[in-house]
């Protein structure tokens, strides 16, 4: 008995804005958080899918194709930013919360939470509370204010779910640096979301 | 060596049976990530976690963190209907090239 044959994805350049722009300029906005360059990156991707259609062979969906060349074009972008960040060198280094602002450098026992910035009780009762919008408002706010490799690596990371060892060879980092910004990205993102949120 | 690795190295050869917070979130955090702990470690963060309700409280919020960006940054922002003109219009253009 024959195998039954697969119908082979097509590609339909003229139905791509009715059918997948809203969804890439929303995965797009989602990660970049600003209109213009998610705007950009979305127009970038539909001129490079043109480009490049004659190699599509139809394994993908026409929506998984696109979402890859965008992710390409995103994670461009984080190392391009990474590499040649926008803050100048006196606002990433204020940007950056050593470790001694968490933990004791001094003292009989090193490297313990410092009281002031140690972990609070969250009181929140149910999911609700993490869907409202002044909550994503200020989650934006504060990944805003990582230093941008940190910001790159963590949107890898959490966003994009993406392997360590994926995230090191693209942004071109060690191992050992990733889990340190990993590790301190989550410190400063934590402080912040109790600051400004759970507090407020 | 980076600042960011002298960090690390601090990580690694001051690490006994006991832990302070500083490498206990460190370690949770990779475990968090499926990343496969020595025995050794194992022990030092189980035990301090037994004793550190601080490192609890990150642990939880940590979990939170996760869920939270997972939630509020995959949300539906719909593109301007002017800018779908416009690439609309783009697009047929570079298509009537080929």
């Amino acid at each position: 008995m024959s195998e039954p044959t697969s119908v082979a994805n097509v590609l339909n350049p003229e139905k791509w804005i009715d059918s997948h722009a809203d969804y890439l300029y929303s995965f797009a906005y989602n990660r970049v958080n600003d209109s213009e360059t998610a705007k950009d990156l979305v127009q970038e991707t539909f001129l490079s899918a043109l480009k490049a259609r004659d190699g599509f062979k139809g394994e993908a969906s026409e929506k998984t194709w696109l979402v890859s060349i965008l992710k390409r074009k995103i994670i461009d972008l984080y190392r391009k930013n990474a590499a040649h960040p926008q803050q100048s060198f006196e606002e990433s280094k204020q940007y950056k919360v050593a470790y001694s602002h968490y933990f004791t450098e001094t003292g009989f026992i090193k490297g313990e939470w410092n009281k002031a910035n140690a972990p609070k009780p969250w009181n929140i009762s149910d999911k609700s509370n993490i869907e409202q919008k002044e909550f994503k408002q200020i989650l934006t706010a504060c990944l805003s204010k990582l230093p941008k490799m940190w910001s790159a690596v963590f949107s890898l990371k959490y966003l994009e779910e993406e392997e360590s060892e994926t995230i090191c060879k693209e942004l071109e980092i060690t191992s050992s640096n990733y889990w340190v910004i990993i590790h301190r990205a989550k410190l400063q993102m934590r402080e912040c979301l109790e600051k400004n949120w759970i507090k407020a | 060596m980076s600042s960011e690795e002298k960090n690390t190295t601090y990580f690694s050869t001051s690490m006994g049976w006991t832990l302070c917070c500083k490498q206990a979130t460190y370690l949770l955090l990779k475990k968090e990530e499926k990343q496969v702990l020595s025995r050794k470690e194992e022990f030092a963060l189980k035990f301090h976690m037994s004793m550190c309700k601080l490192c609890r409280a990150f642990k939880i919020q940590s979990a939170i963190m996760n869920e939270a960006i997972k939630q509020n940054l995959q949300q539906l922002v719909l593109m301007p209907q002017v800018e779908k003109e416009n690439l609309k219009t783009l697009i047929n253009s570079e298509l009537n090239k080929y």
